[in-house]
Order: C-alpha cells, then sequence, then structure tokens
C-alpha cells in the first residue's frame, strides 16, 4: 500500500496556495495595484493634457511612466487572480493524482512538479509587477512549464488505459 | 466524521458539506449569471461610452481645451471603475464558489473540524458572497464599498483558516481522498483534458503577449500622443482606435485561458458528485452534457469573437447559457439523499 508521500506534500501546499492565494493575494492587491490604477488614470490625463498643450518632451515622459505603470499593474492583478486558480487547481489536481494508481516514486516526482510550478510561476508575475521584468519573465515561464507538466501527466494518466476511472457499478 | 453509507453504497453528505457544495454551486451559477448579463446588457454599452469620452478627449486636445480634458477623464474614470465592478462580480464570485465546492468534496476526509465544522462552512460562503456583492456598494474608494467588500474577505479567510488543520491533518495520516470511480468518470477525464488545453493556450497567449502585443501596443500609445502633440488628429483618431481595439482583443483572449481552465474545474468538480446527485441516468447524462458542450465552446467562441464579430459573441454567451443550465440540474440533484436511500 503506498503511503501517498506525494499526496501529502500536494496537500500542504494546497494550504500554502490558500493562505497566499487569499490572505496574501488581498492585502497585496489592496496595497499595490488598486491605487497604482487611480495612478495609470491620472498618467493617462496628464499625458494627454500635456501633448494638448504642445509641450515637448513633457508628453511622451509622461506616456513612458504610464506605460510602465499600466504594465506593472497589470502584472500584480496576473498574481492576484493566478493565486485564487492556483490554489483551486492544487486542490483537484490532488484529488485526480491520488485517484490514479501510480507507484509512489512515480507519485511524488509528480507531485513535486506541480508544487514547484504553483510556487515558481506565481513568483516570477510578483517579480515583474515590482520591476525586475527579465527575473520575473523567466520565473513565471519556467513556472509555466512545470504547472503544465504535472497536469499533462495526471492528464495522460487519466485518458490512459487501466488507470483512469471505470464506472463503480452505480450507474444508476 | 460520519462515513456510515446508505443503502446504495453512497455515503451520504453531512450537512456542511452539503452546505459548501450547494452554496459554492451557488456562486458559480451566480457568476456565470452575472457574467451573461454584463456581456449582453453592460459591456457593449459601457465601451461604447467609453469611446465617445475619449473621441471627445482627442478632438480637445486639438483645442488644447484642457479643462474640459480634465472633465472628459473624470467621466473615463468613473465609466472604467463601473466597469471594473461589474467585472469583479464575475470574476471572483466563480473562484470561491470553485473553492468551496472544491473543499466541499474532500471536507468528509479532513479532521479537526469538530464543531466548528458548519460555521466554517456558513463563514466560506456568506464571506464570498459579501466580498463580491460589496463591489456593488456606491463607489470604489468609498468606505462603504471598502468595509463591506473587506468585511466578506475577513469572513471567507476566517472559514479557509478553520479548515486548514484539517488539510493538514489529512497530509499528515495521508487519508484516501475521494476515488475516481464514478458515474460520469468521462466528464471528468473531460475536464481536466480542458485544464491542460487551458493552461496551454495561456502559455502560448503569454508568449504573444509579452514578446509582441505590449511592444505593439506601446509603439502606438507613443504615436498617438506624438500625433496629438504635433495636432494631426486624424492620425491620433487613427492611432486610438488601434490601440483600443488591441487592447479590447488582448483582453477577451485572455478570457478565452481563464474560462477553459475554470470550465474544466466545474466538469471535474460535478464529475467528483455525480454519485451524491439524486438524479436518473434521463436527467443526469443531458446535464453533464450541457455542462460539457458548453464549457468546450465557450472559450472556443469567446477566442473567436474579437477576430470575427458578433455572432461568435452570442455563440459564447448561448455556451454559458448550456452550462448554467447544466448547473441548474446539478443543483436539482443534490437534494437530501436520504429521501431516496432503499
Amino acid at each position: 500500500m503506498s503511503s501517498h508521500k506525494g499526496t501529502r506534500r500536494l496537500l500542504v501546499f494546497t494550504v500554502v496556495m490558500l493562505i497566499s492565494g487569499f490572505a496574501a493575494s488581498a492585502l497585496f492587491w489592496t496595497i499595490g495595484p488598486s491605487p497604482a490604477f487611480l495612478s495609470v488614470q491620472e498618467n493617462y490625463s496628464a499625458a494627454i493634457t500635456a501633448a494638448a498643450g504642445a509641450e515637448k518632451g513633457a508628453a511622451s515622459a509622461v506616456a513612458g511612466q504610464q506605460w510602465d505603470a499600466v504594465s506593472r499593474a497589470a502584472r500584480a492583478v496576473e498574481a492576484h487572480g493566478h493565486l485564487l486558480f492556483l490554489c483551486i487547481f492544487l486542490l483537484l489536481f490532488t484529488v485526480l493524482l491520488h485517484g490514479l494508481e501510480v507507484r509512489e516514486q512515480t507519485e511524488q516526482r509528480v507531485a513535486w512538479l506541480g508544487i514547484s510550478g504553483v510556487l515558481i510561476y506565481p513568483a516570477g508575475l510578483i517579480l515583474q509587477a515590482s520591476g525586475y521584468i527579465l527575473a520575473g519573465q523567466v520565473f513565471s515561464a519556467f513556472g509555466a512549464l512545470l504547472i503544465l507538466a504535472f497536469a499533462g501527466l495526471i492528464v495522460a494518466g487519466l485518458w490512459g488505459p487501466r488507470t483512469g476511472p471505470q464506472p463503480d457499478g452505480n450507474d444508476r | 466524521m460520519n462515513n456510515s453509507r446508505s443503502g446504495s453504497g453512497v455515503r451520504p453528505l453531512q450537512p456542511s458539506e452539503r452546505f459548501l457544495i450547494v452554496g459554492g454551486f451557488v456562486l458559480v451559477v451566480g457568476g456565470l449569471v452575472a457574467g451573461e448579463l454584463f456581456a449582453l446588457l453592460w459591456s457593449h454599452a459601457i465601451n461604447a461610452e467609453l469611446k465617445a469620452a475619449w473621441t471627445d478627449v482627442l478632438a480637445l486636445s486639438g483645442q488644447a481645451a484642457t479643462q474640459e480634458i480634465a472633465a472628459r477623464f473624470e467621466e473615463i474614470r468613473h465609466l472604467a471603475t463601473e466597469r471594473a465592478r461589474a467585472m469583479s462580480i464575475h470574476s471572483h464570485f466563480g473562484p470561491y464558489g470553485l473553492l468551496a465546492v472544491g473543499l466541499g468534496v474532500v471536507k468528509n476526509r479532513l479532521g479537526h473540524v469538530g464543531r466548528l465544522d458548519m460555521p466554517a462552512a456558513v463563514l466560506m460562503i456568506g464571506g464570498g458572497l459579501a466580498q463580491t456583492l460589496g463591489f456593488l456598494t456606491l463607489g470604489y474608494q468609498s468606505a462603504a464599498w471598502f468595509s463591506l467588500s473587506n468585511a466578506g474577505v475577513a469572513l471567507l479567510l476566517t472559514g479557509i483558516g478553520l479548515y486548514v488543520p484539517g488539510l493538514l491533518s489529512a497530509a499528515s495520516q495521508a487519508r484516501a481522498l475521494p476515488q475516481l470511480k464514478m458515474p460520469g468518470g468521462w466528464l471528468l477525464r473531460t475536464g481536466a483534458a480542458l485544464v491542460f488545453a487551458g493552461l496551454l493556450f495561456g502559455l502560448f497567449l503569454a508568449w504573444r503577449h509579452v514578446f509582441f502585443e505590449e511592444p505593439g501596443l506601446h509603439v502606438t500609445l507613443l504615436k498617438l500622443i506624438e500625433a496629438i502633440r504635433v495636432g494631426e488628429m486624424d492620425a491620433a483618431n487613427k492611432f486610438y482606435a488601434s490601440y483600443k481595439s488591441a487592447q479590447i482583443r488582448m483582453a477577451i483572449t485572455a478570457a478565452a485561458h481563464s474560462h477553459a481552465v475554470a470550465f474544466g474545474f466545474i466538469m471535474i468538480l460535478t464529475a467528483l458528485l455525480a454519485e451524491h446527485l439524486r438524479l436518473t441516468k434521463a436527467w443526469r447524462n443531458p446535464a453533464f452534457a450541457l455542462i460539457a458542450v458548453g464549457g468546450l465552446l465557450l472559450p472556443v467562441f469567446v477566442y473567436l469573437a474579437p477576430r470575427f464579430g458578433y455572432f461568435y459573441a452570442l455563440c459564447a454567451d448561448s455556451a454559458g447559457g448550456l452550462v448554467i443550465i447544466g448547473l441548474l440540474v446539478v443543483l436539482a440533484g443534490l437534494r437530501s439523499r436520504q429521501e431516496v436511500a432503499p
């Protein structure tokens, strides 16, 4: 009988994602992007007003600032949304992985893919939102690949021969 | 924890499990209905008003009328806030509902919740509802909005916090999670595949977004500002139209990714609950089929809508309607199972 260490680890990380997805993200949202969006609106206004007044240099400078603010706020919103969805993703795919009759070692390896992915991917988005664009892009791309590998292996297990869900004779 | 089984071999749902699952599905359906209403009634109207306000800004900037420009920007801020609030209701109902159903599905395997079982479920559903409806109150920066919405978050977090020891306990004991042998296994497999496809599309989207669309938008914005500065208003209008249409296309394409993943989750959760549904095959299979067909088609039509026009937007709304009908049948089937146990 398998001891399901992979399932255990995934459940613990589901808790981590629940806490970070809701508590930290909610705080981050209130403190960070929400005021940032207001300043984005002000920057739009300033850029076009400066352009309308034909203030050379000022318009393009403010437009540049506006662009940076938009990009960072957008990444912060993405981090918020993805954290919420990743905790649901981890909870459901833990159930699916647990239901597959695979070897303990395989389950653990697949679980590590998922755990690494759901930590690295949002970290990349948060790095981008904080202004570390290139590092954040590398992190989030790597995290996304790990999440895809985790989900892909479980989906392959579900659709593969014998290991997928079978009717239990209670199909009323 | 009650693990007794009914005569049909299926463990009846505990009241708190039923509350989480039914309440969660109600939130999910509420989110879908809010999304449909937003798409059909508000989205196009608000976007048209926003476009008119921006067009005014461009026209006024040619006359260097800075005070009038400021007034139009105030109008744009108000409209954008209205749109964001409507979207927040749609986008927050769904994840909260999905999480509640997910916890309801695994809850009977958790420990250490005890007497706080039902209060935790009520806090989660009530908190999610309060936080989401908080978006409806007054203005974006108002104290009422802030208080109701944040109180909802606090309730939700407390409810989730009560489940954390249970989840950790389940992890330490490695109790068996729900098994995958259930009627409607095809829906579970389809849902898992849809989640995977949605994730894959998301990766592709991010690549295109970062390397092509965002730099393109930036260039268009700079051209727009420069056209205003030199007083070429025809060119400014052209760049503005290009900028806004690219923004809208990117936002709707991202929605195709998020809807594929969310509908995949709905399919998995519905399949995991199949044994608890008080539905005959004649009702259950069509309901599952509606959820699957609607869930598979909606992201495709959402992707096509900004590229090929309103017909596909209407198709997307219709596909969402199929999912709502399927979920309502599932909700009806979640009535107390003890009534039918032999």
